[in-house]
């Protein structure tokens, strides 16, 4: 049972130096009750699918795109009207009307943003007003959830909620202020704000990065067992494939702003029909004889992308194939390899 | 809203956008003068004169005509030819407006030397040496120059140096430091704690290198620029204002505000009537106009420096 | 109780500071003006202003009014006391004018970016580069026709004295740069503060982002207002002298021109005050609202 379906998700950014895809193409789906890992190295557009999902991108032009299907309800429906898009070969003509496309959006995304689906960010500290106490804040995530809650009743619930996130003295923790508390406890007041208003899906957007090993090992368990007692699905959103081995039901690996691959966990760690891309990464944190295993190469500059299939200038396979130009002139759809494994390369495409 | 990729983004060239362009283009005038009145360097105690001779007749028509303003293209006995006119003693207001320029240029340098100098001593013992024994001195005395009623200070300075144009420049520019160190400062402070600083400490580059060099020359030029620009027409505006008040420049010294009061003073039964005459409007409208441009100069710079751009 | 310790100590900084360019001023007093002593006209030493310096200051202290220390036909507190409620209105008139007018455009125009108070912040940013003196002479002829029969504000039409007031009001909180930057500036910090994550954050928790932005920018607003307090009051010395206004910067004027050590020392002394209030005020004002500050 798909509980959020992505389809054919694009999110474009004007630079001064050119366009950036910074979302192009995406299309995933999350089942209920399960975990799935976006997977990819910095700047390959995941942190920007998760705030499309939201409707948290403000730059322009944002989303032009796609579809996102929450249960049965698409949330970009009616948005067509407003953005235009033409694509030219190269040159992208979009027509876009964002005032009142945000009013639009904003609206399909009532009672949706923030009470159905959640979100926490990289760097809790400084996604924390310096300047409120952290019980104000969950409060506010509180109220949103059920307007008709007081004062006093928002602070009692507060404080369950701290205690439920494993922190000790919630009642002092609920008083103070954001830089006073570590990294890890305002990891966990991010998840009681997030989880305050018992979201279906929770987007963790590389929760654990900034955090020391003990504190992630920790944060991970809980955020487990939430799911569990919650009945949450979960995308998480990482760099470090290891952590996807822990936790993951279903894996999703983005390349430059592309999903190259999305496939169950198992398929993945078994070298089953797996994307290069893929295979280098798992190369890299399986420990094995050769010592130089690594992706040559360099992640391309989000300008400036190399033609045909992204991959293609760092890429080991290519030599396999019956015809390797193929690569360099032209882009491989996503298909399925098999029943519930996509993949976007020509080596698996038919 | 319409937007395109193409191989090559249509879009000014980095560096130049409409506010440096425009505010260039107002404050040309200054620039010009400035440049200009290096040749006029013989002539500054007298400017304007070396067109007319003393005892030129000139002199003697246009004081007679006393009601009147004097803005008049036709050439006069010498067959000299007075681009905006003369004033009411015969100096021709263009050259004038020339010179102006240039003292307002030096007196500017001195006073961005000065503000920018104290300015980046006080904010390296604020916020780079903070513990330091000058420190607390420095921040002493920042406080107190900072609390100085700006306006009365020059004035009471004004009287006694009596009324010198370059010691108005020093005060100016020793208030002025107050803010040239809060933006150093604030620079400092930022970059204190970074990585590159801290490397470059520990290769053994000295601290003046990396105040000078790292943290201002590489990372907070552009907000020195704005200071800089800041100084030069703070000056412009003080001096105007006070010669306006009649506590200007003496005689020798050529200023626009001088102009615009030479032009206003002598004629207190218009001054209800009419508010200003043709001969202050010249330099009325230069000083408008430089300081516009200045004023869009710095926004230039700053919307080039930051990243909305 | 740590914040108390520092407000206390903020307070006795700032009247240190106060002490300390008081005596500066006279120190520079004594250079231009000259001393009536039995002997005649002499120049003032060091030890005269001293001496001069501390009894000014216990009178000042103890008795709560300025001391006629030099033989004057003018007694300084009944000028100040005529002259203090023109200046204070047409002083207070501006900054309400700014906090009302200005800082919120400012503020909208950083958070919503609405192309009216887009326009509105351009056109302000170009009329204040025109120095106060100058908009005051292009606009005191209308100003004389219309409203400048009132004489001192006595009248009772209210539009007579509303436009007799707000005039040198406006003029004042606008001229010499001050309207520009100040838009600018709150410009400028409400659009920074608009891009860190916690209003991201706080936006992807649907909570009212309003009261986010306005903590968080009151101390870049008021610090820039309290550093701007200077050209507001030199400023206030033109307006009053062209619009014809009894205040206490005219009495300084007439004061310097005539030197008359006593009201120029007090007048000296009472703008010092409002500027070493102000910066006071900022640092404690950033003492109460930023947590950061109080551990």
């Amino acid at each position: 049972m798909a509980i959020l379906k992505v389809n054919n998700l694009r999110t474009y950014f004007q630079s001064p130096r050119g366009l950036v895809r910074a979302v192009d193409d995406v299309s995933f789906e999350l089942c209920d009750r399960q975990t799935l890992c976006l997977i990819g190295e910095s700047g390959s557009g995941k942190t920007i699918t998760a705030h499309s999902i939201l409707g948290l991108v403000k730059d322009y032009p944002g989303i032009i795109g796609g579809e996102i299907w929450y249960k049965d309800k698409n949330l970009l429906n009616g948005l067509e009207k407003f953005c235009k898009v033409q694509h030219n070969g190269n040159v992208v003509e979009i027509h876009k009307d964002a005032g009142k496309w945000e009013k639009q959006y904003a609206s399909n995304l009532t009672n949706i943003r923030g009470k159905r689906i959640g979100i926490i960010f990289q760097e809790p500290v400084s996604s924390l007003d310096p300047f409120f106490k952290v019980g104000y804040q969950i409060e506010e995530s509180i109220q949103n959830s059920d307007e008709t809650i007081g004062k006093k009743e928002a602070r009692e619930i507060a404080i369950s909620w701290l205690e439920k996130v494993k922190i000790k003295f919630p009642k002092q923790i609920v008083n103070a202020y954001p830089h006073e508390l570590s990294g890890g406890m305002s990891q966990r007041v991010m998840i009681a704000i997030a989880l305050a208003s018992k979201p279906d899906i929770l987007i963790a957007d590389e929760p654990t990065t900034s955090l020391d090993p003990t504190t992630q090992i920790e944060i991970l368990g809980l955020l487990q067992s939430l799911q569990d007692e919650y009945g949450m699905s979960i995308i998480f959103i990482t760099h470090d494939l290891s952590i996807g081995a822990n936790i993951a039901d279903t894996i999703g690996v983005m390349y430059a702003g592309r999903l190259v691959e999305f496939a169950p966990r198992d398929n993945i760690f078994n070298y089953n029909f797996i994307h290069p891309y893929t295979e280098g990464l798992l190369n890299s944190i399986v420990p094995n004889n050769n010592s130089d295993n690594f992706i040559r190469g360099e992640v391309p500059n989000s300008i400036s992308l190399p033609s045909g299939c992204k991959f293609h200038p760092r890429c080991d396979l290519m030599q396999t194939l019956n015809n390797p130009l193929m690569c360099q002139e032209s882009e491989p759809a996503i298909e399925f390899a098999e029943s519930n494994h996509s993949i976007r390369c020509w080596k698996f495409n038919k | 809203m319409y937007y395109a990729e193409s191989s090559q983004p249509m879009r000014f060239r980095k560096g130049f956008n409409i506010h440096i362009i425009v505010g260039l283009l107002l404050s040309s005038f200054f620039l010009l003068g400035s440049v200009l009145g290096i040749f006029l360097s013989d002539n500054l105690t007298h400017p304007g004169y070396e067109h007319l001779p003393p005892s030129d007749p000139v002199i003697k028509y246009l004081l007679d005509r006393q009601t009147q303003s004097s803005f008049q293209l036709e050439s006069h006995v010498s067959d000299k030819f007075y681009l905006l006119g003369t004033d009411m003693e015969g100096r021709d207001i263009f050259v004038r407006l020339l010179s102006g320029s240039f003292n307002y240029l030096w007196g500017g340098f001195i006073t961005i030397v000065i503000s920018i100098l104290l300015g980046i001593f006080l904010a390296s013992l604020k916020y780079y040496y903070t513990k330091s024994q000058l420190t607390v001195p420095a921040n002493f005395i920042f406080n107190v120059l900072d609390s100085f009623p700006r306006i009365i200070i020059v004035i009471i300075i004004l009287f006694i140096t009596n009324f010198s144009f370059y010691a108005l420049a020093i005060t100016i520019g020793l208030l002025n430091s107050t803010k040239v160190t809060m933006i150093v400062g604030a620079n400092i402070e930022k970059l204190k704690n970074t990585q590159f600083i801290e490397a470059a400490k520990e290769l053994g580059v000295s601290d003046f290198n990396i105040i000078i060099k790292h943290i201002l020359w590489y990372n907070s030029r552009a907000q020195l620029i704005i200071q800089i620009i800041f100084g030069f027409a703070s000056l412009i505006l003080y001096e105007a204002t006070l010669a306006y008040l009649n506590l200007g420049a003496p005689e020798s010294i050529v200023t626009w505000g001088k102009m615009i009061y030479e032009g206003i003073g002598f004629k207190a039964a218009y001054l209800l009537k009419n508010g200003l005459l043709w001969e202050s409007l010249p330099a009325a409208l230069m000083i408008i106009l430089t300081l516009l441009g200045f004023n869009l100069l710095a926004e230039g710079v700053a919307k080039r420096n930051s990243e909305n751009y | 109780m740590v914040i108390f310790y520092k407000v206390i100590k903020e307070l006795l900084v700032s009247i240190l500071i106060l002490l300390t360019s008081t005596y500066i001023m006279f120190v520079l007093l004594g250079q231009f003006t000259y001393k009536n002593t039995t002997q005649g006209i002499q120049k003032y030493s060091f030890n005269d202003i001293n001496d001069e310096y501390f009894s000014w200051t216990i009178y000042l202290i103890t008795k709560g009014e300025f001391p006629n220390q030099t033989k004057s036909i003018r007694d300084v507190n009944s000028i100040i006391s005529q002259g203090f409620s023109r200046t204070f209105s047409i002083v207070a008139g501006s900054i309400v004018v700014i906090s009302l007018v200005f800082i919120p455009v400012g503020f909208v125009s950083g958070y919503k970016k609405l192309k009216l108070s887009k326009l509105f912040s351009t056109a302000l940013f170009i009329i204040s580069s025109v120095p106060v003196f100058l908009l005051s002479i292009f606009i005191r002829p209308f100003w004389v026709n219309n409203f400048g029969q009132i004489g001192l504000g006595q009248s009772n039409d209210l539009f007579l004295r509303i436009g007799y007031f707000s005039i040198p009001v406006i003029i004042l909180s606008i001229g010499d740069g001050l309207g520009g930057e100040i838009i600018k500036h709150v410009e400028d910090s409400v659009s920074s503060i608009e891009k860190e994550k916690y209003i991201l954050a706080a936006s992807a928790r649907n909570a009212k982002i309003i009261p986010h932005l306005l903590k968080n920018s009151i101390i870049p607003i008021f610090s820039i207002l309290s550093s701007r307090i200077t050209i507001l009051l030199g400023g206030a010395l033109i307006v009053e002298y062209i619009f014809f206004s009894e205040g206490i910067t005219k009495a300084a004027l007439q004061a310097l021109q005539d030197k008359d050590w006593n009201v120029i020392i007090a007048i000296a002394f009472i703008f010092s005050v409002i500027i070493v209030f102000m910066n006071f005020l900022n640092k404690f004002l950033s003492i109460i609202i930023d947590p950061r500050l109080r551990s």
